[in-house]
């Protein structure tokens, strides 16, 4: 189970690309790929080196929304992720 | 380009599949390939293939898959890996593994390589080489799993499986775990090429498929988060026919080693239509304009009931070849669809070659003529 104490990466093989011909970001990865709105894109970029919670703060704060519920969505988006194997968690 | 059945603009292809040779050091009994193989003299050469991968990047196609035969077998594998990574391509090989050595990995790391797909035949030896055609495989892919796993690249094992090892399923999902594999396909062979040739011999039961999906279940529940397990199963006893290559000339285009352009790996069996070619005619040519290609695109195609039926949008009327292969038309229902007449007729066939016990292989060869 992902939790908030848990800092995120990219699995190996997997890769966040701007798909140029159809306007739009994804997730590349074997035989896979998942297409990504911007809220995604922004979480996938600003984990990098902190836990989901510090995340979730700093996303809380800049877009004054309810903590507990960038919570629940950044948990929901990273659990998904993880299971379709993008994402690894230490 | 508009889809006229759907009125949707119609994008390009997400990925390319590059037969880049039909040589191969194993000879395996399910092999996609055509019977008809392409000899070494007739492959596209080194100029051939880069333009292909120019062309597929221009059109905004994301993933390029180098496969074969064994990709190993071009001595230009590097420097089309290596082009591809500067085409800003996401880069996969599928590969036997056993012409991979620390060199030639180091060498396709360094060009860029995303991700390595390394096929297994079996857990049990005598099992494997009888379905590879190929001594000694064993050793040579434990020796691939380990560089590959030392190089750091992302690496998804497959496991063909069949009748004759379909009890294996479970120590081969052992072996994965134990090697700490992020991604696992459990791919039961499909009745293509010589894997159609050889259905007699290869298809499960529909006891052997409960029981792989019941070994699947469970391991999914048990390494969730760890380990990606996609399953592949042989339609023939399913209700619905699978959404085969996410529809015709959707989403997928596929190279065969002489350049002829395909929806996909099975598409010659159709006779009837003319599939373009390279450096006659551009990808985008053929995927846009030609007619081979927009044959079965869509729904405007389709017979009834398929035209009225709702699952249409979800498996686009199943596969065109299989159709062929099993209903004699590739205009008609596939078969494996419970609302085709012949439904029946192919479950039964597939429960009576599945009781035949071991059978003899015919393994792939260039001299077999079809």
């Amino acid at each position: 189970m992902l939790s908030l104490s848990h800092r995120v990466q990219l699995a190996p093989g997997t890769r966040l690309q701007h798909d140029k011909v159809r306007q739009r970001w994804v997730l590349l990865g074997p035989e896979r790929m998942l297409i990504i709105d911007e809220l995604a894109r922004l979480c996938l970029e600003r984990s990098a080196g902190v836990s989901i919670g510090q995340l979730c703060d700093g996303l809380a704060a800049e877009f004054a929304a309810p903590l507990a519920t960038v919570q629940q969505d950044v948990l929901a988006l990273f659990t998904t992720m993880s299971e379709k194997g993008f994402l690894r968690h230490d | 380009m508009t889809d006229p059945t759907t009125s949707r603009l119609l994008e390009p292809p997400l990925a390319i599949l590059l037969e880049l040779t039909h040589r191969c050091p194993l000879r395996c009994a399910y092999c996609s390939n055509p019977l008809a193989l392409t000899p070494a003299s007739a492959e596209l050469d080194t100029a051939g293939w880069r333009e292909v991968l120019r062309q597929a990047a221009d059109m905004g196609m994301l993933q390029v898959h180098f496969s074969g035969g064994e990709p190993m077998a071009r001595a230009d594998l590097v420097e089309l890996v290596a082009y591809a990574s500067e085409l800003g391509l996401y880069s996969n090989l599928i590969t036997s593994g056993v012409l991979l050595d620390a060199p030639r990995l180091a060498a396709l790391q360094a060009a860029g390589l995303n991700h390595v797909q390394l096929s297994f035949q079996g857990q049990e030896e005598t099992q494997a080489e009888r379905l590879s055609g190929f001594r000694g495989g064993g050793a040579k892919k434990q020796a691939a799993l380990t560089l590959v796993q030392q190089s750091g690249l992302a690496l998804t094992l497959n496991f063909v499986i069949t009748r004759s090892n379909a009890h294996e399923l479970d120590a081969m999902l052992h072996y994965a775990e134990q090697h700490g594999i992020a991604r696992v396909e459990v791919a039961n062979t499909q009745y293509y090429g010589w894997g159609l040739q050889n259905r007699a011999a290869l298809i499960p039961s529909e006891a052997q498929l409960d029981a792989m999906t019941a070994t699947v279940t469970q391991w999914r529940e048990q390494t969730r988060g760890r380990m990606v397990i996609d399953y592949v199963i042989p339609d023939y006893y399913a209700r619905r026919p699978k959404a085969c290559m996410g529809g015709w000339a959707q989403r997928f285009l596929n190279v065969m080693p002489d350049g002829t352009l395909l929806p996909c790996h099975a598409a010659q069996t159709l006779a009837h239509l003319q599939f373009p070619r390279v450096p006659h005619s551009t990808l985008a040519a053929a995927w846009y304009d030609s007619p081979a290609f927009a044959a079965y695109r869509g729904s405007s195609w389709m017979p009834e009931p398929c035209g009225g039926c709702e699952h249409k949008e979800r498996d686009f009327g199943g596969c065109r070849c299989q159709a062929l292969a099993l209903a004699g038309s590739a205009d008609t229902l596939d078969p494996v669809c419970e609302r085709s007449p012949q439904h029946e007729q192919v479950v039964t066939l597939a429960r009576r070659e599945a009781q035949l016990g071991e059978q003899p292989y015919t393994l792939r060869s260039f001299s077999f003529s079809a």
